[in-house]
């Protein structure tokens, strides 16, 4: 039978979707028995999702995040431009089909 | 027809060797692609490993003009995605070097032993939680008790909890195997768990109602 620590560290370290169907059985059943390693549980999930909303999905919709697109797309054309523009001319057309599908 | 269709999807999934290909050729469209695709999970991520507003928008800039800077080494073996991440990564960790405690030994692992007897089990166990007033108390505490924590365990973290990746890509981008990457969650999510359990208890951090 699994130990309470044994249990915190597998569900601590993500380790439990890796486990054999019969250890995770014995984890679920000792889940159900034991208050504390529920709690320890469900605590980690809060954090994880305290952290998913402190993050927000606002960031795309913050007022410089356009600026910040825009000057990213500059400076990575102007990077692509300059490098190609040292070595050989850039084919005015990309090839039909480059590379085979299959 | 069938063909066209495929080879058109496959031209413009990012994930396809197709579009590996248009990477490597620096491609301004498929870097344009790129660009509009993962640049707002790059800046969360930067901003959920602890950088500044300011900060983690000159970290992105520099992620993705690094990206184009060695896109003709891209060879799609891994995706777009993980090969961004892998460079915010050691962005990130240049950026937080001066602060970053990424030592070996942590003492995180000590305070969760010590919560358990000789047998495994609890002899200091959670606090009991009300839900409600859990999730409060993780909004109100959780950005002071992240900065405590070294850039690879948080970086671990905000892949895991914010980016909803699978262990296999955290991997990847951190460059650690998976038994690593189970220790850096197992500490980072303990010393988050001991840091709100500490302040829930401290008088002064109630929550004014």
């Amino acid at each position: 039978m699994s130990s309470c620590r044994e249990v915190a560290r597998l569900i601590a370290s993500d380790e439990l979707a890796d486990a054999a169907w019969f250890n995770r059985a014995l984890i679920r059943l000792h889940l159900l028995m034991c208050r504390h390693c529920r709690g320890y549980s469900a605590q980690l999930r809060a954090i994880g999702a305290g952290a998913r909303d402190r993050s927000g999905s606002n960031v795309a919709d913050s007022a410089s995040f356009e600026k910040l697109q825009t000057s990213v797309l500059e400076r990575c054309l102007d990077a692509s431009d300059g490098t190609i523009a040292e070595g050989r001319a850039p084919d005015p057309e990309p090839p039909e089909s480059p590379i085979d599908p299959l | 027809m069938d063909k066209t269709t495929s080879e058109l999807e496959s031209a413009t999934n990012v994930g396809s060797p197709t579009f590996a290909a248009r990477i490597r050729e620096r491609d301004a469209e498929a870097l344009e692609e790129v660009v509009r695709r993962y640049l707002p999970h790059i800046l969360r991520a930067a901003r959920g490993a602890g950088l500044a507003q300011q900060l983690a928008e000159d970290v992105a800039q520099d992620t993705f003009v690094t990206f184009v800077e060695t896109a003709p080494r891209f060879e799609g073996r891994s995706h777009v995605r993980t090969w961004l991440f892998g460079i915010l990564y050691k962005k990130i960790s240049a950026a937080r070097r001066s602060r970053a405690r990424d030592d070996e030994m942590d003492d995180i692992e000590e305070v969760f032993e010590q919560r358990f007897d000789s047998a495994g089990s609890w002899t200091r166990p959670p606090l009991p939680v009300d839900t409600e007033v859990y999730d409060a108390e993780v909004r109100q505490g959780i950005d002071d008790c992240l900065d405590r924590v070294p850039t690879n365990q948080r970086m671990a973290f905000v892949l895991r909890e914010i980016e909803g990746m699978d262990a296999q890509e955290i991997c990847k981008i951190l460059e650690v195997t998976r038994t690593n990457l189970g220790v850096l969650l197992h500490r980072v999510r303990n010393r988050l768990r001991e840091c709100l359990e500490t302040k829930g208890i401290e008088p002064e951090s109630h929550v004014e109602l």
